[in-house]
């Protein structure tokens, strides 16, 4: 379940930070889709050339570097593209309320009392740290009553105990 | 060059003010203050709460509209000018005004050095892409330092025709006999009489026996015969009855090489 924390704990950061996602997953999708699908193929091709002819000029300059900085950009425009496409949709989810980490929150965090002030929500976490973390407007993480906003005040929080930062405002326990 | 650099510094920029914004908002344990927090003694007002947005689309904005496109990957080299051969070229999919753009592999031929395989991209207009068969001659301008990029030459430029001629002569598309006449020769006036291939054909190019009448500007016309390799293009240029450019030692009527166009005449087509 270690694992399912984690993976929830970045979701939800994005579910959290929905209109932000959106804004970012819907601009730069595009961009760095063309960037995986670009094809670099001429680079290749004149190496491969180079070795069947024998002419060996511009082959061996600083090959192995430039080789491996291709294959790097080349994942990190896959993983970038990835992980954009999960954030626009976990991002998606949030705005619409429809976010499933907040419901995992709270069936598995632990229990802490809040206050929340100034769009800012401040609870002392089993670990001993106080965080403060912001408690954003457009979505707000509450559960199981989603369209239920606390205000300024004391409330009950659920947060992920291996990363405070995963929190829902647990709406039974806060009345 | 400078707005490329500008727009990788400003993208790196953003990706960094996004990744730190990600690791505050995952890892950070008093996230009050937003971005700005990091600056100590600074706090951020509530509108900047918006921030993220605006840096989030900037970045993706310039990756999507200002990564290098198809254009801007053909980078251009001026360099002095070499003959290059054509190994194989292949449509990268753009096209301008419906002329497809090539890329080109080339085996270059520098007058100061050992050959070598390099590449461009051209736009190549459909009645022209028959000339791009393995082996067809293309000038180019070079440098050395950068060896993965060459650039097409103009072939109006009078230092491309110098190139394209030596070329000619080192391949031997010219006669060895007539070669002193072609390089250092007076171009006349004159017009085909008789033609007739001679069966030879080289580099793309087939040879023909041209009977000439050639007619000096201060000497009566006489006949002369010359042979050439023409390029499939010029052959209908070079008809009986055409005019052409005969360059001729003068006194010496048995050795006049014959030109489609003079060198300093626009739109060298040698013959």
């Amino acid at each position: 379940m270690i694992l399912l924390d984690h993976l929830v704990w970045l979701a939800n950061f994005a579910a959290i930070n929905g209109y932000v996602w959106v804004f970012i997953a819907g601009f730069s999708i595009f961009g760095v889709g063309r960037l995986v699908l670009v094809r670099r193929g001429g680079e290749v091709r004149l190496d491969e050339l180079r070795e069947e002819r024998g002419l060996t000029f511009g082959l061996d300059r600083s090959r192995p570097v430039r080789d491996a900085a291709r294959l790097l950009r080349a994942w990190l425009a896959r993983v970038s593209l990835l992980l954009l496409l999960a954030a626009g949709v976990f991002g998606m989810l949030g705005l619409t309320e429809a976010s499933p980490t907040y419901g995992y929150i709270h069936r598995h965090g632990a229990s802490a009392s809040a206050v929340i002030e100034d769009e800012y929500l401040t609870f002392t976490a089993s670990d001993g740290l106080t965080y403060t973390l912001p408690y954003p407007f457009f979505t707000t993480p509450a559960y199981p009553d989603r369209r239920h906003f606390p205000s300024d005040g004391p409330v009950t929080v659920r947060y992920l105990e291996s990363h405070p930062q995963a929190y829902v405002v647990d709406t039974t326990a806060s009345g | 060059m400078i707005m490329r650099g500008l727009r990788t510094i400003l993208i790196a920029a953003l990706s960094v003010a996004l990744l730190i914004w990600i690791g505050q908002g995952l890892l950070g344990i008093d996230q009050r203050g937003g971005l700005l927090a990091l600056v100590p003694g600074l706090r951020l007002p509530d509108d900047l709460i918006f921030a993220p947005i605006m840096i989030g689309t900037a970045w993706g904005i310039l990756l999507t509209f200002g990564g290098s496109s198809w254009a801007a990957t053909s980078k251009r080299v001026s360099g002095p000018v070499a003959m290059a051969t054509l190994i194989e070229s292949r449509t990268t999919g753009l096209t301008i005004n419906e002329v497809p753009q090539f890329q080109l592999f080339l085996e270059v031929h520098p007058t100061d050095g050992e050959a070598y395989v390099s590449q461009c991209r051209k736009l190549i207009r459909a009645a022209e892409q028959r000339d791009l068969v393995k082996g067809a001659p293309i000038p180019v301008h070079y440098d050395l330092t950068d060896p993965d990029h060459v650039t097409p030459a103009d072939p109006a430029d009078p230092e491309v025709r110098r190139a394209v001629l030596q070329w000619r002569v080192d391949r031997g598309l010219i006669e060895p006999g007539l070669v002193h006449a072609r390089l250092h020769g007076t171009p006349e006036r004159a017009s085909v009489l008789e033609l007739r291939p001679t069966g030879r054909h080289q580099d793309g190019q087939t040879e023909l026996e041209v009977k000439l009448l050639v007619s000096p500007t201060d000497r009566p016309p006489f006949e002369a015969v010359s042979r050439a390799f023409v390029h499939p293009e010029g052959v209908r240029m070079l008809q009986v009855g055409s005019p052409v450019w005969a360059y001729w030692v003068p006194g010496d009527p048995n050795r006049v090489a014959v030109a489609i166009t003079r060198d300093d005449a626009e739109q060298e087509e040698n013959a």
